[in-house]
């Protein structure tokens, strides 16, 4: 298991509209660290923070109305934003 | 590459030395509720040693091999009904997780559900538990709760291994008659064990369905369990749990919280985690237990 610090990430996850997807739920589907398996909701304009050790991640949302999507992502020691769209 | 170079910090380690794995179980006051021939047809009961398959590993598979998850409908049964599904407010924040009964007032969830300092911000403000949720049927109601408790490893150092917390509340969803039990056990014992594994998933049901999945326990560790069963985010907190036999009460040998990624070496597979429920544990979630009826 890696011991490395977990950075806090923003990110937010948008509509094919564009628009923020509100209340979306965004969790790691997959890494190569471990990471805990709690899900994160979004704000009403689809932001969200996100804890991640230094990796390779698939993050993914699901919208309350189904809609789902997913993002690969490379993380260190230095927060970034990430994107994930649904659709 | 650059190295960096690491001294011994003066203070002695404060990591406690592990006892020696002894078989515990919470004592149950009465005999166990019979399962229901629905449920009994569901679970897993007892060991096989039956070789499982892996899938080949691509460094990140999403799930294990194909989704192996059941969605459970009838949550108002035992033992499904002491389930819980978590809604997490805390300062930066909301997030879903999952809880289970172990007592009338005293849920058992993982540590990063109630407090996390990287993720969370700290303590979460107030927990919505809903026992047996099933889209919007709630078959025994919501409580709310911003009573927790963890262990000092977690709280101080984030100690995965001691990723373990109570939930307090207020009221009773059931009588003592209707919880789990916890078990410690030798690693001989639990090895091979059939273990069940369920929670509120994000993704399917949006935290709003409750899944069961099934597998063996693969390897144990002095302070984990690891096996190979389906899971995602959401599921953390959830009750991975034994049946030594079809008539005996569901005993929750760990509690799950970390998928796949990060598997120590030893291991040699890809599998996921839960904290094992050690002698030390069964000792504070009694205690936690105790206090919740005291207070009553």
């Amino acid at each position: 298991m890696s011991d490395a610090e977990p950075v806090l990430h923003r990110g937010r996850v948008t509509t094919p509209d564009g628009a923020g997807a509100s209340a979306a739920l965004v969790f790691v589907a997959s890494g190569t660290a471990s990471t805990p398996e709690i899900a994160i909701r979004c704000d009403a304009d689809g932001w969200f923070r996100l804890a991640l050790p230094p990796g390779r991640f698939v993050i993914e949302a699901r919208a309350p109305d189904g809609r789902t999507g997913k993002v690969e992502v490379t993380t260190g020691a230095v927060a970034q934003e990430l994107a994930v769209a649904v659709d | 590459m650059k190295l960096e170079s690491i001294t011994k910090p003066d203070t002695e380690s404060d990591i406690p030395l592990p006892k020696a794995v002894e078989t515990l179980v919470t004592q149950a006051p009465v005999e166990p509720t019979p399962l229901p021939d629905t449920v009994k047809r569901r679970v897993v009961v007892g060991k096989s040693s039956t070789p499982i398959e892996l899938p080949a590993d691509t460094g990140l598979e999403a799930v294990l091999g194909a989704d192996e998850r059941t969605r459970i409908v009838s949550t108002e049964l035992y033992p499904w009904k002491l389930i819980c599904a978590l809604d997490i407010e805390a300062p930066w924040g909301r997030a879903i997780g999952t809880g289970w009964l172990v007592g009338p007032r005293t849920l058992i969830t993982a540590g990063h559900c109630v407090y996390d300092r990287k993720q969370l911000g700290g303590w979460a403000h107030k927990i919505t538990v809903t026992s047996g949720r099933d889209r919007e049927r709630a078959p025994f109601g919501s409580k709310v709760s911003a009573r927790f408790s963890t262990l000092s490893p977690w709280l101080e150092r984030q100690d995965a291994d001691f990723d373990i917390a109570a939930i307090h509340l207020e009221q009773a969803f059931f009588t003592d008659q209707e919880v789990f039990r916890v078990g410690s056990f030798t690693d001989a014992e639990l090895t091979d064990f059939l273990v069940n594994v369920s929670g509120y998933p994000a993704s399917p049901g949006n935290g709003m369905e409750l899944y069961w999945a099934k597998n063996r326990i693969k390897a144990v560790t002095p302070r984990r369990i690891f096996y190979d069963v389906d899971t995602s985010g959401g599921q953390s907190g959830g009750p991975s749990y034994i049946f030594p036999d079809e008539n005996a009460h569901p005993i929750v040998v760990g509690i799950h919280a970390y998928g796949l990624g990060g598997t120590p070496a030893s291991i040699g597979l890809r599998v996921n985690s839960a904290p094992r429920i050690i002698p030390e544990v069964v000792e504070k979630i009694q205690e936690w237990i105790a206090a919740d009826a005291a207070t009553g």
